[in-house]
């Protein structure tokens, strides 16, 4: 009682030159951006809903009055277990004028098995199997190059889409020509499995079903997911396709900028995912997807920096923001501690609670928007329970991750070593600066 | 003591006891003379007068004929068919051996009783082929035989049915096996045959999985690892050069193993342009045509087969007499028909054939003896069941028969020739005699068929 009493005279005491000067970071960098400005966005983006509903209906009518073929793959390795969930979710699809592709790249499970009855039996147009492991990008090239559509959706194999997915992912090509890629929102479905299911759950729908909203109005959005993502057939072409990952879903969207092509993010079109139920295994998907930003960011893009005939504000200020609050804020942060511990050494015991009531605060305000947003807010009621604990996964836990990431990628190119690609891609991608 | 005599061009061969038949040329061959010869020696390289003679000889209705020693003069180049058939090959100068091997099978069939008349057509084949395996002393060894419907000829038992019934051979010789007469010893292949026409005769061919066009492209699929571009070779090749370009990257593909490997391979069908991975494979039966996959095929085991000691117990002491009339006494055999039935579908069957003229025959069976009016009314009625079953099991599953009364009978067979008619006549009087003799005391029975082809026009009085 004491400590609380204590807590509130000094923040009383401490005035706010104070405070600002210890909060800096939250308040200028964090708060500005996911409070002031996503909630101004969103806010500009539900005034235009009429006219957005107006225009949507314009290019859905476009849409089914071409009615054109697009194709839908699905890459990947032992998958066997979810390809009959995934192929039942497409059929049920109102669009119906697909091509079902499925890839094997090198399974050990039944996969080959499942694929090659489904083709059987027509409920999917294409399987391919490779006996040698090549890679996820050889497998959705494998896809492309046997694809009629005039698109294309890349897929996960452990997706599932809501009915009005698939056509809900073309419309926007409809709405602007000139888009070249269409991100679809990416939820959680296994979110009950444990409390690492639940939090993913939470960081999905304000990273993807609302973060992406923003930076896809603002034009800067910078990854079309590879679990639910369409792109035009030419401009697949054009840019070659895909390149040996990891994060090669963020290497093509960057591609795509690059060309010339905007990138747009369709939240309605709906896919849920299944994510790490272990935080063991979550570490090792996150230090995968960290790595990329060093690779693909830092290493392979940098020339989006540098002015040509292609360049773009859009993707410039894409790139600033992505690495600077991915990886320029995550180093200052170890600054910041630092600079807390040194000059409030003595005060922090007040310090510590009141960062967390701000960035709880924070995470209950962002709560809001996505509930504000989300089809399915009545479902995800249950989530508002784990906000508190966001803090600590996402100040923490990802934090880390990312830092080891970054570090691993910076100096020992850590993700050329990754299992994910088999070697012999790898070393080829080493060796000649992929 | 060797001696050659000729009667009208036919060779005879007396050597010791025994006289044996000498058949160079098909011409020379006189069949009546079989049934005075202990043993047919042929000399010839012809197939077809093997063949001939030994059609002659075991589709007889007499034991002692269709048991017959048949032996060949080997000669280099002699087809399978003819080799495994026979009960020995020689030479010329070999009677001794020739002598011995006869007298083994005599003796043989001296032990046999001599069945005439069986339940069924199928059960006369496997007590004929127990017979055969009982003096011949050893196993009934198919043979692969590309002539044959199921690509395996079984030597004597195949020549017991036509051509188009060859496929019940399996069943026969299993059905033997169920009851215990036949022992099987060893599998020696597998077969898998139509199931529209029995045949073993198929084309197998990779199939289009959306069109079934045979008209396909198979290609290796190349992945350039430093690019990640995979696609089928034809993207990679030039058309002016041996070299392998990338098209994504346009990096020539040096190694395989280092720049590039082939992690599989895709068809692509001509005919509707669709690519898929793994072809249908389609059997095309060369006899009916039909395509079937390899799920709608009949598989069957062709093994090795020995006949049993029940087998061997029955060929010696005959068929109880219950057992042969088990069947015929069924007052439901199928294709014995109601006169009046009779007479509607030999209506119709006129009318058919003024599209099908001179396939279809209608005979009378007319049975004469006295000693028929010294059994009851009762035994009559049973009797009458028993020759129309008798007379059915010669036919054809889609013939039709019609007892009239115990002396009168009539048949309509179709899609026969005057020939084959007149083999099946002969075997029908054979046996109904028979059957008439096994149950009436002092039997003098006259069997006679009359036949005649049934035109549209033609008047019949029945």
């Amino acid at each position: 009682m004491d400590f609380i009493i204590e807590f509130f005279k000094y923040w009383n005491y401490a005035g706010a030159g104070k405070i600002i000067r210890i909060f800096w970071y939250f308040i200028f960098f964090e708060f500005g951006r996911y409070i002031v400005l996503e909630f101004w966005v969103l806010f500009v983006y539900w005034l235009s809903r009429k006219k957005r509903a107006e225009d949507w209906e314009v290019a859905k009518q476009a849409l089914y009055n071409e009615m054109p073929l697009i194709s839908l793959i699905a890459p990947g390795k032992n998958e066997g277990k979810n390809i009959y969930k995934l192929v039942k979710s497409l059929n049920e699809q109102t669009y119906q004028n697909v091509e079902i592709i499925i890839v094997d790249d090198g399974s050990d499970d039944e996969t080959p098995m499942i694929g090659r009855n489904l083709e059987k039996n027509g409920l999917i147009d294409l399987f391919i199997r490779n006996d040698m492991r090549g890679g996820k990008a050889s497998a959705a090239n494998l896809a492309w190059r046997y694809s009629r559509g005039k698109f294309l959706l890349h897929l996960d194999a452990d997706c599932s889409f809501d009915r009005t997915a698939v056509e809900n992912i073309i419309i926007p090509f409809y709405l602007d020509p000139e888009i070249g890629g269409v991100g679809g929102n990416v939820k959680v479905r296994n979110g009950d499995a444990s409390l690492c299911a639940r939090l993913q759950s939470i960081e999905y729908l304000k990273s993807i079903s609302v973060g992406r909203i923003v930076t896809s109005y603002l034009g800067i959005y910078r990854i079309i997911s590879g679990a639910f993502g369409a792109f035009r057939m030419d401009a697949l072409k054009k840019v070659g396709v895909w390149d040996i990952g990891p994060g090669l879903d963020g290497d093509i969207t960057v591609k795509l900028r690059k060309s010339g092509y905007k990138i747009h993010f369709e939240p309605t079109a709906i896919c849920l995912t299944a994510v790490p139920t272990k935080f063991k295994v979550l570490w090792k998907q996150r230090l995968r997807w960290s790595r990329s930003l060093v690779r693909f960011r830092l290493r392979k893009h940098l020339d989006v920096f540098l002015p040509d005939k292609n360049w773009r504000w859009s993707t410039f200020l894409g790139f600033v923001e992505n690495i600077f609050y991915n990886f320029v804020l995550d180093i200052k942060w170890y600054i910041y501690i630092i600079d807390m511990m040194v000059n409030f050494s003595s005060w922090i015991w007040f310090l510590i609670p009141m960062n967390l009531a701000l960035y709880m605060v924070a995470g209950f305000m962002q709560q809001l928007s996505l509930s504000l947003w989300s089809e399915r807010s009545e479902d995800e009621r249950v989530l508002w329970w784990y906000v508190p604990l966001m803090v600590f996964y996402v100040a923490f836990f990802l934090r880390f991750c990312r830092t080891l990431a970054y570090f691993k990628e910076i100096f020992f190119k850590a993700s050329y070593r990754d299992p994910w690609n088999p070697q012999k891609s790898s070393y080829q991608a080493l060796k000649n600066g992929y | 003591m060797l001696s050659i005599n000729k009667i009208n061009k036919q060779a005879l061969i007396e050597y010791e006891d025994f006289l044996f038949m000498y058949v160079e040329e098909e011409e020379a061959f006189d069949s009546e003379k079989i049934y005075y010869v202990d043993a047919i020696i042929i000399n010839s390289t012809q197939t077809r007068l093997f063949e001939k003679v030994l059609r002659i000889t075991r589709t007889h209705y007499d034991a002692e004929i269709y048991l017959k020693p048949i032996f060949c003069v080997q000669y280099e180049g002699l087809p399978l068919q003819v080799m495994e058939r026979c009960d020995g090959l020689t030479d010329v100068t070999q009677y001794q051996k020739i002598a011995r091997t006869t007298r083994e099978i005599k003796t043989n069939i001296e032990k046999l009783f001599l069945q005439q008349k069986f339940p069924s057509n199928e059960f006369g084949v496997l007590y004929k082929a127990m017979q055969y395996l009982y003096t011949r002393n050893h196993d009934l060894m198919p043979f692969v035989d590309r002539h044959a419907r199921l690509s395996y000829t079984y030597p004597f038992v195949s020549l017991q049915l036509e051509d188009e019934e060859q496929d019940k051979i399996l069943d026969i010789l299993k059905q033997g096996v169920r009851d215990g007469f036949l022992r099987e010893e060893q599998v020696l292949d597998k077969i898998h045959v139509c199931d529209a026409c029995h045949s073993a005769h198929h084309n197998i061919r990779e199939t289009c999985l959306h069109c079934n066009g045979i008209d396909l492209k198979v290609q290796d699929l190349i992945h350039h690892f430093q690019c990640a571009y995979i696609g089928p070779e034809t993207d990679f090749m030039q058309e002016y050069t041996d070299d392998l370009v990338c098209p994504k990257c346009q990096k020539i593909l040096r190694h395989i193993g280092v720049d590039y490997d082939k992690p599989s391979h895709i068809f692509n069908c001509n005919t509707c342009n669709e690519h898929f991975q793994n072809p249908v494979f389609t059997f095309n039966c060369i006899d009916c045509g039909k395509v079937s996959d390899i799920r709608h095929l009949q598989e069957h085991l062709i093994k090795r087969i020995s006949l049993a000691a029940k087998g061997k117990q029955l060929v010696l002491s005959g068929l109880p007499k219950k057992n042969y009339k088990s069947k015929s006494s069924s007052k439901e055999v199928s294709g014995v028909y109601e006169l009046s039935v009779f007479k509607n579908i030999l209506k119709q069957e006129k009318a058919r054939t003024a599209f099908n003229p001179g396939r279809t025959f209608f005979g009378k069976v007319t049975i004469v003896d006295v000693q028929l009016n010294s059994i009851s009314w009762k035994e009559k009625m049973i009797l009458r069941d028993e020759l129309a079953g008798e007379l059915k099991s010669y036919l054809k599953d889609y013939d039709m028969v019609t007892a009239v009364s115990i002396g009168e009978f009539y048949f309509l067979k179709l899609e026969c020739n005057q020939g084959k008619l007149e083999k099946i006549s002969e075997l029908i009087v054979f046996n109904l005699e028979a059957l008439v003799k096994s149950n009436v005391k002092d039997s003098q029975v006259v069997v006679s068929v009359d036949t005649q082809a049934v035109f549209h026009d033609q008047k019949i009085e029945l």
